[in-house]
């Protein structure tokens, strides 16, 4: 299940790396003394670019967001979250259970609290690689 | 999320394990009980275990069926006689002043005692080794 997370998490970085990259393209002004009728873009109605020279006006809007109003990658990482919270609820219970005496087996309770242990370590080192790809991506200079 | 995986069997393979510590702790308690509730010495009880499903073939959505443990079949009785040894004084005698022991030998409990607990062990050891491959692929990206 992890590896298919993960090969879906990669893609979707990929996507929204090639969606920067055209970011970048379509800020790239026109030379000037071409006029705009060389340049490769379809410029927006004058008055609405906000009195800004009309050469940096992007006119393309790289589709990052989606239309219907899903957030795969949101979901993923909020099912992680609540998978991991899951886990966590189980292992509070058999930890209880074993505490209260309702349960003889402590097995159960010490793999429960193993493996909503691992869940999180899981879940902090997915958080913790994408706030570095966010840092990696600040440090970028402009 | 499954991500130490053989946890489910093997918590169940813990559990027949314990149970079946439980029969030889019965042994040896009865080792010299020389009448029961039915009027006869102790039986020797021996437990014998299953598979809850033996993995064969794929299932519905194409993955790999596995099984999922191990469970106690059935708890029976040794039927072989134990000694019959002279003792007048005994208050289980009979006419002639023999009792018949139990069939219990405690060598043979001891023997069946050191092999579940290196069966539980066993299965304990299966419990860190699949911690320790999701750890080592959570270390990975270090």
């Amino acid at each position: 299940m992890i590896d298919s997370v993960s090969s879906n998490a990669i893609q979707q970085m990929y996507g929204k790396a090639n969606a920067a990259a055209n970011i970048g393209k379509s800020f790239i002004p026109s030379e000037p003394g071409q006029g705009n009728a060389a340049a490769p873009f379809s410029l927006p109605e004058p008055g609405k670019t906000g009195g800004l020279p009309k050469s940096f006006v992007p006119t393309e809007i790289p589709n990052v967001s989606r239309t219907d109003g899903s957030d795969p990658f949101g979901n993923m990482i909020g099912n992680l979250v609540k998978e991991v919270d899951a886990k966590g609820k189980v292992a509070k219970n058999e930890a209880n259970k074993a505490l209260l005496g309702e349960t003889d087996n402590i097995h159960q309770s010490m793999i429960a609290m193993q493996e909503s242990g691992l869940a999180f370590t899981l879940l902090v080192e997915v958080r913790n690689k994408l706030v570095q790809s966010f840092q990696e991506l600040m440090k970028m200079p402009v | 999320m499954n991500i130490m995986p053989g946890l489910k069997t093997t918590a169940s393979a813990l559990n027949a394990e314990k149970l079946r510590m439980d029969v030889i702790g019965q042994n040896i308690a009865n080792a010299h009980t020389t009448k029961g509730p039915d009027g006869k010495p102790y039986a020797r009880q021996v437990v014998s275990f299953e598979a809850q499903l033996i993995g064969l073939g794929r299932d519905a959505s194409g993955q790999m069926k596995t099984g999922v443990g191990v469970q106690v079949k059935d708890i029976q009785s040794d039927d072989t006689k134990g000694q019959l040894i002279y003792n007048p004084g005994h208050p289980d005698a009979d006419e002639k002043g023999m009792v018949r022991l139990p069939n219990v030998n405690v060598t043979h409990e001891m023997v069946d005692m050191i092999a579940a607990s290196r069966a539980y062990e066993a299965n304990l050891q299966v419990v860190r080794t699949s911690k320790q491959m999701a750890q080592q692929a959570i270390r990975m990206g270090k």
